[in-house]
């Protein structure tokens, strides 16, 4: 699939991540869009742009990541997703990959590794 | 046994006792009032109903006394009466019974005869067997002595009377008695002159008619003081006889005896005939035996009998209660004993010159020893012992009843000592292996300090992580935009910076995360596959082979975190060693064993190896060899398997690589 046409949601509560994230990944191609909030990533997965993947941080104020995550799923069965977290933890990870995270990616971790996936 | 013992100990006492008491009384009655013991309780017994009858269809009974024997018994010649003690003493038994008495004074010889006939019904007489075979006869009233009076001085003796006259009464007693020596010897001793009465024979003695008078004591007294001359007589030394006197009734009269027998011994009660005999002879008396002594005598001897009887019992009383008391003893020091053997902590007593005095099981126990062999010996010989008494570099031991702690070759003691009364020689010294709670409290403390840090490291790498992040973001989008050599070395020694603050944090919540326990059923082929899919970035990234191996379906109940924890680090630990080597196929072989009720696992990599050097270190908490280590993986990894119950070991040759063996139990 062309890059230009791969959209990716980028949902993290913590601004300069969410864009320098994004500044990252459209530096390699993809097509980005970011929401501050669970709330906000679930207007634009429901807009008219269909979202392929969502990369999104689990602790966030309001609607947490792990609900996001199920309710994305929900609404977009072929969504793919990578969880962004700060902790790194085994049961974060495992519990994400349960209600259907693809990947698990922590932040401060080279973002090579991001891409690679 | 010891009760039967004491019980028929006590019957043997009292019995004892009463027999004391019943020979005392019997030899009283007996000597007070002439008669056995027996006889003494019947005769107090009171009049019986037929006894009343008797007496109420009697009225009067008639008394025939010898006619002639003053005090006794006699007619006053100026008024004619009818005199003297045993008339007197007849009074007092018309008084005390329910009957007159008539005296009708006769001679002996008529009242035998009148008594057969039932004319007469009683009268005062000798008890001899003769007359027993005619009469009844009552318990003795009073005792006479038979006597003989001699005017010439040279007589003393009965014999020195042989073939000379003595003048005796008809029918009297004396009489009887010197008649029955005369036909008893070959021809006749004494030749008897019979008279009327002793005032008689005292005039034919001083006529010289006769050589002797033979009558009875008392009337030869009474009637000797009334003469002006009764210094010329004097009575023979031995007496004629010694009789009781009893009233006699005929053999069919039975009643009347037993009636007479009662009324006697009220009469005896009431010294009837002391006072009497005081009215009639003054205080001296040969008539009746005196009973003062015998009173004391019995009193004396029912006190002593008592006394003992008192003491006895007070003995065996107090007997019993030291044998009670002996038992408590004997019981409370075997409690005490039960209770200071079964203290956990170790009792000791030590002398002044520090040897065993006294020590409790625990203590024998803790050096292994017997009893025996260790009471008496010094201290000194047991290093343990040593060290704890003589606490401080060595100073003696000091009285302290504060608890010292005390550490003994990794071991902690609490020791107490107190001095023992009286002498305060003795020192007590109480000890307890308390390493166990020291090592408890201090995981106690750990534990406190752990979840302390636990909360300050999941808030730390979440705050750090997010900047930490940003800054990672910027680097990469520098590293796009930077040309010069020097902009591109400082954007890489900065990303090296932030790798190692990155797994700093990492570590950090590896070890902050571990639940404390939460165990589960758990295949740990299955959770291995787990952390190797967790590893696989880095094993692709470093081209190593791992190789899963071993047993199947292993199930262990444990805590999936700790064991999370420790393959993790031990992988990463591998893949570290395989990375800092280099030019090697990197390999990891995992292989999963069982052992017995343990599983064993063995990880094998052949990385760098660990030098021999450093091997004994890698455990501890924040020691590394790697140049981005946090020294936190291998600590964090023997803490976990102690938690589970389990064990780790290391064989490690420098260049050949690294075998972790970790045992685990299945429970």
């Amino acid at each position: 699939m062309n890059r230009k046409e791969f959209n990716i949601l980028i949902v993290d509560d913590e601004k300069e991540f969410r864009q320098t994230l994004s500044m990252i990944v459209e530096g390699v191609g993809y097509k980005t869009m970011t929401a501050a909030n669970s709330e906000e990533a679930l207007r634009i997965i429901d807009g008219e742009d269909e979202v392929n993947l969502m990369l999104t941080d689990l602790r966030m104020p309001g609607m947490s990541g792990i609900e996001l995550i199920r309710e994305a799923r929900i609404r977009n069965p072929k969504l793919e997703i990578i969880v962004i977290t700060a902790y790194g933890t085994i049961e974060s990870a495992v519990e994400a990959v349960k209600v259907g995270a693809g990947s698990y990616f922590v932040k401060s971790e080279d973002p090579m590794n991001l891409l690679a996936d | 046994m010891n009760k039967n013992r004491t019980l028929l100990s006590k019957i043997l006492l009292i019995l004892g006792m009463s027999a004391v008491v019943f020979t005392c009384f019997a030899i009283f009655t007996e000597m007070k009032y002439d008669i056995n013991f027996i006889e003494y309780i019947r005769y107090s017994m009171p009049y019986s109903e037929e006894e009343y009858a008797y007496m109420r269809d009697k009225g009067t009974i008639i008394y025939s006394p010898d006619s002639n024997a003053p005090p006794l018994s006699y007619i006053d010649k100026e008024t004619g009466k009818h005199e003297g003690l045993i008339i007197d003493y007849m009074s007092s038994i018309s008084i005390e019974s329910a009957m007159s008495v008539v005296c009708q004074p006769m001679p002996w010889g008529e009242i035998f005869e009148q008594l057969r006939q039932k004319k007469v019904d009683t009268s005062d007489l000798y008890r001899t067997k003769e007359r027993e075979k005619d009469f009844l006869f009552t318990q003795p009233i009073y005792s006479m002595i038979g006597t003989i009076v001699v005017t010439d001085e040279d007589i003393q003796e009965k014999e020195e009377l042989s073939g000379k006259r003595i003048a005796v009464i008809k029918d009297d007693f004396a009489q009887e008695l010197l008649e029955k020596e005369n036909q008893q010897s070959r021809r006749p001793k004494y030749k008897l002159l019979i008279v009327k009465n002793i005032e008689e024979g005292l005039k034919k003695l001083k006529n010289g008619e006769v050589e002797g008078v033979a009558g009875d004591e008392p009337v030869i007294d009474y009637l000797l003081n009334k003469r002006d001359d009764k210094g010329s007589f004097h009575t023979l030394r031995e007496p004629l006889f010694q009789r009781d006197v009893t009233f006699a009734v005929n053999k069919e009269e039975t009643t009347l005896l037993k009636i007479l027998n009662k009324t006697i011994l009220r009469l005896k009660k009431k010294d009837v005939l002391v006072k009497a005999q005081e009215k009639w002879f003054g205080i001296s008396s040969p008539v009746i035996k005196k009973g003062t002594t015998y009173d004391i005598a019995l009193y004396l001897s029912l006190a002593i009998a008592a006394a003992m009887l008192l003491i006895g019992i007070w003995n065996m009383t107090m007997r019993q209660k030291i044998r009670e008391k002996t038992l408590q003893l004997a019981v409370n020091e075997e409690n005490l004993h039960a209770i200071i053997d079964s203290l956990y902590a170790k009792l000791i007593v030590i002398d002044g010159k520090g040897r065993i005095v006294e020590c409790n099981r625990a203590l024998l126990e803790e050096l292994n020893a017997e009893e025996e062999a260790l009471i008496g010996t010094e201290i000194e010989e047991y290093p343990l012992l040593h060290s704890l008494f003589h606490q401080e570099d060595g100073e003696t031991a000091q009285e302290n009843h504060e608890k010292q702690q005390v550490i003994y070759q990794n071991r902690y003691f609490d020791v107490t000592k107190h001095r023992l009364q009286p002498s305060l020689e003795n020192t007590l010294m109480v000890f307890e292996d308390v390493t166990d709670k020291v090592i408890y409290e201090q995981q106690m403390r750990q534990e406190v300090k752990m979840d302390a840090i636990n909360h300050l490291s999941v808030g730390f790498a979440h705050e750090v992580r997010n900047p930490l992040g940003i800054i990672r973001n910027y680097l990469f989008i520098l590293r796009g935009e930077v040309r010069s050599s020097v902009g591109l070395n400082a954007v890489e020694a900065a990303e090296k910076a932030v790798n190692r603050i990155n797994s700093l944090i990492t570590n950090l919540l590896h070890f902050a995360r571990i639940e404390k326990d939460c165990r589960a059923e758990i295949d740990l082929r299955k959770l291995m596959n787990e952390i190797l899919a967790l590893e696989e970035k880095r094993l692709r990234e470093h081209q190593i082979l791992v190789e899963l191996t071993g047993e199947e379906n292993v199930l262990l109940q444990s805590n999936t975190e700790s064991l999370k924890v420790i393959f993790l680090n031990l992988i990463e630990n591998s893949i570290d060693a395989i990375e800092a080597k280099k030019n090697t196929q990197g390999k990891i072989q995992i292989t999963i064993d069982r052992d017995g009720q343990n599983v064993k696992v063995f990880l094998r990599d052949n990385g760098g190896g660990i030098p021999k050097a450093v091997q004994e270190q890698v455990f501890n908490a924040f020691f590394t060899t790697k140049e981005k280590g946090t020294g936190l993986g291998l600590y964090l990894v023997q803490n976990e398997v102690k938690k589970i119950g389990g064990d780790v070991q290391l064989q490690s040759r420098t260049g050949e690589g690294t075998t972790f063996t970790i045992r685990l139990p299945e429970k």
